[in-house]
């Protein structure tokens, strides 16, 4: 059966008409993901209109093609401009810039393309070894559990996309309130649209997505004339990839690798966090652990290893969450989901099971489009030359008449252009004064779930402690009331006594549901972390609670 | 120190926001025979949104430092914010003027004319500029109508200029 699935989805992705798809999809990632100022989400959503005519598998393989596209190309502008193409890729400025100044541009781009390779390729093998494991997981899942996840994928993204929690849960709950304006779909009853026809239907996803994100980010790169009118000027000459040397290098380098593609794909399962953290993190990481921190920021190979395989790496994290649960991992799986939704199919813990050609699919062309980037790499440094040429203003605008197109495909009505103009607004606002993004379009895509989920919950018995009673949906909300509480832990880590209580105390804390799952390893599992949370406690103890300021560098990494 | 800053005026605009959406779900129909009414998702949002917007009032109004200025710029009053926005709110108005005119010109004439005036607008102003921008207008519009026109078989807006 799972063969039958495989070998389907190699037919699938194999397709000339895909394998196709997906060059254009890796070339206009590498292009976009290139240019400062345009993000990889932009991008993955731009694609989206184009997807409306494909089959399931064609949409999302061009899909993931941009996304791999997208973050192997972040690194292009970073390491030759010093300027990171993509918030993935800041880190990889730290050490790619110095190496290009020394005079090894070439050494500099293959170590990051093929670190990104590398990173890629371990997450996509435990995409496939996970993903149909976490997916068992999640069919033991009620509406009660599900509507928990929903509530934690919610609140750690919010933890984690802004400084401030309570805006981020407020955009997050914004998106919720979005999805319920139009008729109910049980009833029929017209919600919040005050009598105003149009909005009867709702609205739709992609337009709402568009606006928020692409729109309003647009409009933020031509706020300022004179930055709008000036080309990213890129002086270089020919640039030779150096691939022999720089595969010696990541084999020389092999821990830090595998350390950062790993660190890449816990931070992509978990939900809302993206290659933004990871980079930072598995950068981080990796001068902690070296022999030599003191040669990173100028110039040394592990700089660039490290952030460039944490960061494609992380999608195969992400995708694990998507698949397995239902949940997406990063915004740019949540612009996946959306576009499944398009095609009528909704990733749930039975996707694997109900969709199995696809599913295998979707990992098939991510290992897939690792190797394609590899080969567009070279062709599309010299386009990506050409392309800075041209001030940002000319390539904003003409997007900007694009996305007029390209929504006005989806439904043929002129009202998602209008619904594209007033989520840009909003989500120009919403940039302006602080409130993030990421949170409000996790509930924009998870707003149908969590209301289907609670009436089905509320349904079978009105009482409401069984949310609290549940195994899994008490492990979703204590991780969810730690998620809320991680910005002031981070903020008075060093400073406040009972930061020192917050992690063995959520050990010990989590314990409780995987006792109360049963079975044979989760209560061992429970039993060790009593165990771990005990001994912290008591280290601390011993050591008189004392409290160790937060490292200089962490700060200088948390400011970059 | 005034205490009457952006995140206050926000808050304040969400709770009045969330009042009025609660209200509204006392005038939902219940379905006869249905378990669970259709007003009671809504419900448990803006109550959430609403008990969120007083924790954010409540945190803006304690605030002790200053309001960040819009990207460390001063901004004294709505002329001065206008100038720092004025490409955004162009292209703003600009998009919804082509909006409002697609019924008349189409995608393609209305696509172009807004392409070109919004260059116009936010690049410099000489007669090799506004060539470019027309010339980047006409093709890109061009090609992206004609692709979704002719290779995807979507029928965009033919306004009432074109013939059909």
């Amino acid at each position: 059966m799972i063969l039958e699935s495989i070998a389907g989805a190699f037919d699938a992705v194999f397709h000339i008409k895909n394998l196709g798809l997906m060059t254009l999809g890796v070339a206009a990632g590498l292009i976009t993901g290139a240019i400062p100022g345009f993000t990889i989400t932009m991008a993955v959503v731009l694609t989206l209109p184009f997807t409306f005519g494909m089959s399931a598998v064609e949409g999302i393989s061009t899909m993931i093609g941009v996304f791999v596209g997208g973050l192997s190309g972040g690194l292009m502008a970073g390491v030759l401009t010093g300027i990171p193409g993509t918030p993935s890729s800041v880190a990889t400025t730290f050490d790619g810039y110095p190496m290009t100044r020394a005079g090894k541009p070439g050494l500099a781009l293959g170590l990051g393309v093929w670190s990104s390779f590398f990173g890629g390729l371990i997450s996509a093998v435990f995409l496939m070894l996970l993903a149909p494991s976490l997916a068992k997981i999640g069919l033991e899942f009620g509406p009660w559990d599900y509507f928990s996840l929903v509530l934690f994928a919610l609140t750690i993204t919010a933890s984690l996309a802004g400084e401030n929690i309570i805006k981020g849960v407020l955009a997050g709950a914004v998106g919720l309130l979005i999805t319920a304006i139009g008729e109910d779909e049980i009833s029929g009853v017209a919600r919040f649209t005050f009598g105003f026809e149009p909005l009867e239907q709702g609205f739709d996803f992609l337009p709402v997505l568009v606006g928020l994100f692409a729109f309003s980010q647009l409009l933020s790169d031509l706020r300022d004339t004179d930055r709008a009118r000036k080309p990213m000027v890129l002086s270089t000459t020919k640039i030779a990839i150096e691939h022999v040397q720089a595969i010696r290098e990541i084999f020389r380098h092999y821990k830090t690798l595998i350390r950062s593609s790993l660190i890449g794909i816990f931070v992509g399962i978990l939900p809302g966090a993206g290659g933004t953290i990871a980079n930072i993190l598995a950068y981080d990481q990796t001068k902690k652990a070296s022999d030599t921190p003191e040669k990173f920021g100028t110039g040394t190979p592990e700089g660039i290893i490290a952030p460039e395989s944490s960061n494609n790496a992380v999608e195969g994290g992400a995708l694990i969450t998507m698949m397995a649960l239902g949940i997406p991992g990063d915004i740019v799986t949540a612009v996946m989901l959306g576009a499944l939704l398009i095609h009528n199919i909704a990733p749930s813990p039975t996707f694997i099971i109900t969709e199995p050609v696809l599913a295998y699919s979707i990992m098939v062309a991510f290992a897939l489009s690792l190797f394609i980037m590899l080969g567009l790499q070279a062709i599309c440094l010299r386009i990506f030359v050409t392309v800075t040429r041209v001030p940002m203003y000319r390539l904003a605008i003409v997007i900007l008449a694009y996305c007029a197109i390209g929504i006005f495909t989806l439904n043929n009505i002129v009202f998602d252009l209008w619904v594209l103009l007033i989520f840009g607004l909003l989500g120009y606002a919403m940039r302006r004064y602080g409130f993030p993004l990421a949170p409000m379009i996790l509930g924009v895509v998870l707003g149908d779930n969590a209301e289907i989920n609670l009436i089905r919950a509320l349904a079978t018995d009105d009482n409401l402690m069984i949310f609290f009673m549940r195994p899994w949906s008490l492990f979703f909300l204590m991780i969810a009331t730690a998620s809320v509480i991680f910005p002031w832990f981070q903020k008075y880590r060093g400073k406040k006594k009972w930061t020192l209580l917050f992690s063995p105390i959520l050990a010990i804390v989590l314990s409780i549901p995987m006792f109360m799952m049963g079975g044979q390893v989760r209560p061992v599992i429970a039993v060790a972390l009593v165990a771990i949370g005990l001994y912290i406690i008591y280290k601390r103890h011993r050591g008189g609670w004392e409290l160790k300021p937060v490292g200089a560098d962490e700060h200088q990494l948390r400011e970059s | 120190m005034s205490r009457i800053n952006a995140d206050v005026v926000i808050a304040l605009l969400l709770l009045v926001v969330c009042s009025a959406l609660y209200l509204d779900t006392y005038f939902y129909e219940t379905v006869p025979g249905a378990i669970i009414g259709a007003k009671i998702w809504p419900r448990v949002v803006t109550f959430f949104i609403g008990g969120l917007s007083v924790l954010y009032l409540i945190q803006s109004l304690s605030a002790t430092r200053p309001e960040p200025k819009d990207d460390g710029e001063q901004i004294n009053g709505v002329a001065d914010w206008f100038r720092v926005n004025r490409n955004v709110v162009a292209c703003f108005a600009f998009y919804g003027l082509f909006l409002a005119s697609l019924k008349w010109l189409g995608m393609l004439i209305g696509g172009i004319l807004f392409v070109f005036v919004t260059l116009s607008f936010l690049g410099e102003n000489t007669r090799r500029s506004f060539v470019i921008n027309a010339i980047v207008a006409v093709v890109c519009v061009g090609c992206m109508w004609a692709i979704f026109t002719f290779a995807l078989g979507v029928i965009l807006p033919q306004g009432e200029i074109l013939p059909r």
